[in-house]
């Protein structure tokens, strides 16, 4: 099957007004319908704000994102709401909502204003819960939770959804490995049965490179290299990204990155200071 | 659907309430009314059947329809007012420790009061207290929002951030006013403690529309309201532009408080109170918090007034009971909700 575009960012810059600093640098790249994507780099590279663009949450400062051959400051947000859905990396949540409460606000965009969820709303959300293992905590108070529960809520949440493009900002940050194989299984089947896009902004290399079809690997708001996992995930580039010297094995079709002690650049090391 | 006959069981429950608990406080007073007349007397007002009436002390239906009615009227309204805005602000400023207040409105209200009691202003006849209370809160509201807005954009933290040094800086315009006032300090002082002594049907009527808007506006926004707790990301993301719901929001639930102030003074701890308790009986959703918070407070802040008209003694001001009663109370429901829930953060 040839390759769909389904976003096109040319020239795309985006600037934090306040501290005049170039989240996103002059990106341009294709990013194509039906795989999984990584979005990889050091904190601070812009991964967050390259999904807050693609989101239309912000606005490029310059260049244009196109969205399936359109400008995406031309679709009104309720029609994205059906296209897009989005895992925030940071969620605070300070009302005691119960866990069925949010997670059936994923299927809002879909219900008109003043009538009840259909059947067909209340089995998807039925059946997200039970991917996620929630069904135990369906009335419990979301601020009650642990960190890697509320964030399978979220998750859950944006499930719901169920739109054809998923966006997620480190959506296994605070999970245990089991259950973060377990998302990211959810993810990858979603991407492979369902012909879904999945772009997901993550710090474990490792996983990314077993699960990610494709990966943008970004450096000080600029892509450095992208495409598929294999060609783009060598030990030069990773080294120098992310200022640690790393080594790749292969193992039966997988590829392992094993970082060593050493940092690339120490930085300056001050002589006059006996801190450690 | 367990939850959704629960939630309409203690809507009507709260209901009956509000309406039996009218025909008794009409009743209760100085001259006490049985219920039974108090009926037969609001009929009459009502269907204009004098052979109703015709048995009974020609000053009842006095006291009943142009005295006390209004007063207990009002009081329920405002209650409901005060009760739907705590909910709407608790969830626009991500917080539930939030009330009607939170912004600055009360201190607004209240310099905006002290102004024309302490000049004697009386360009509105008896209303001017009332209408530059009501200014004076919108005022404050414009001050909270651009602070808000030239320091980054109308966020929770931004909000209430400038609502704290907007009210700080006219608490000390108001204590300033008190210092100066001498023989006026007392009605000041009574004014900033709230009452609903001697309102008329017009208040009641001006106010109900007031807070009758309000109500719709927050139910056609209830779904957006609760997306919006989920936070900006989110909520852009399920199609909702959260600033401008978040905007629409706050103007329009400050010109509700406002109006509440404006004719009863402060009374506080019920936009704080009734949400947090309410919430626990029918959870947080908004599209079902709102009304029953209507409802109850309603009810709590017409038996605290009929408390403090009916029977103690001599008259408190109302702000003072809802604060005596309502303080320890808030107390036992925060340590009860803090101990049964382990707080990781």
């Amino acid at each position: 099957m040839k390759d769909e575009k389904l976003f096109e960012l040319n020239g795309v810059s985006f600037l934090y007004k306040k501290v005049h600093r170039k989240a996103i640098d002059n990106v341009s790249i294709d990013i194509d319908r039906g795989y999984l994507w990584g979005i990889i780099g050091p904190n601070g590279s812009g991964k967050s704000t390259l999904l807050d663009l693609l989101s239309g949450y912000r606005r490029p400062s310059s260049g244009s994102i196109l969205f399936k051959g359109k400008e995406i400051s031309e679709y009104s947000k309720r029609s994205l709401s059906k296209l897009i859905s989005f895992v925030p990396q940071k969620f605070y949540i300070n009302i005691p909502f119960q866990v069925k409460d949010i997670v059936i606000m994923g299927r809002y965009p879909f219900v008109p204003r003043f009538s009840n969820p259909s059947s067909y709303d209340l089995c998807l959300v039925d059946r997200v819960m039970r991917m996620l293992e929630l069904e135990d905590l369906t009335d419990r108070y979301i601020t009650e939770l642990s960190g890697g529960e509320v964030q399978r809520v979220i998750l859950a949440r944006a499930f719901a959804q169920d739109a054809p493009v998923m966006l997620l900002d480190e959506p296994i940050s605070n999970m245990d490995i089991s259950h973060a194989i377990k998302v990211l299984n959810l993810i990858h089947k979603q991407v492979k049965t369902r012909r879904k896009t999945a772009i997901m902004a993550m710090h474990d290399i490792n996983l990314a490179s077993m699960y990610c079809d494709k990966l943008v690997i970004m450096s000080d708001g600029k892509v450095v290299s992208y495409g598929n996992t294999k060609e783009v995930l060598g030990e030069e580039i990773i080294s120098k990204v992310f200022n640690v010297e790393c080594e790749i094995y292969n193992d039966k079709g997988e590829r392992y990155v094993l970082f060593k002690k050493k940092l690339i650049n120490a930085g300056n090391t001050c002589c006059e200071c006996t801190f450690l | 659907m367990a939850m959704a006959s629960r939630y309409n069981a203690i809507n009507l429950l709260l209901f009956c309430g509000l309406l039996l608990c009218i025909a008794i406080s009409t009743g209760m007073g100085y001259i006490k009314i049985p219920v039974p007349d108090v009926l037969k007397i609001i009929t009459y007002r009502i269907t204009g059947d004098e052979s109703l009436i015709s048995n009974l002390n020609h000053v009842y239906p006095y006291v009943i329809w142009d005295v006390r009615l209004p007063r207990i009227l009002a009081s329920a309204i405002v209650g409901a007012g005060l009760s739907i805005c705590g909910a709407v602000f608790q969830a626009i400023l991500l917080n539930p420790l939030a009330d009607p207040y939170t912004l600055g409105i009360s201190a607004g209200a209240a310099f905006g009061g002290s102004i024309s009691l302490f000049l004697d202003i009386r360009w509105f006849g008896i209303y001017s207290t009332s209408i530059f209370a009501f200014i004076g809160a919108i005022g404050t509201l414009i001050a909270v929002i651009s602070i808000s807005r030239a320091s980054g954009s109308i966020s929770s933290h931004t909000l209430i951030l400038s609502g704290i040094i907007v009210s700080a800086i006219l608490s000390a315009f108001i204590s300033f006013i008190k210092y100066i006032a001498d023989e006026h300090v007392a009605i000041l002082i009574f004014w900033l403690m709230g009452s609903f002594v001697s309102k008329s049907w017009k208040e009641v009527i001006t106010t109900f529309s007031l807070v009758g808007s309000g109500f719709v506006i927050f139910m056609l926004l209830a779904r957006d309201l609760n997306i919006i707790s989920l936070g900006d990301r989110t909520a852009s993301s399920l199609g909702i532009n959260p600033e401008a719901v978040r905007l629409l929001l706050l103007v329009s639930a400050s010109v509700v408080t406002a109006g509440c102030v404006a004719i009863s003074g402060i009374i506080g701890f019920v936009g704080l109170v009734v949400p947090h308790l309410m919430r626990s009986f029918v959870g947080s959703n908004a599209e079902r918090l709102i009304p029953a918070s209507a409802i109850a407070g309603a009810l709590l802040l017409m038996v605290a007034d009929t408390i403090t008209r009916a029977v103690l003694p001599k008259e408190v001001p109302i702000g003072v009971i809802t604060a005596i009663i309502g303080g320890p109370f808030f107390c036992y429901i925060f340590v009860k909700r803090s101990s049964m829930s382990v707080h990781e953060r």
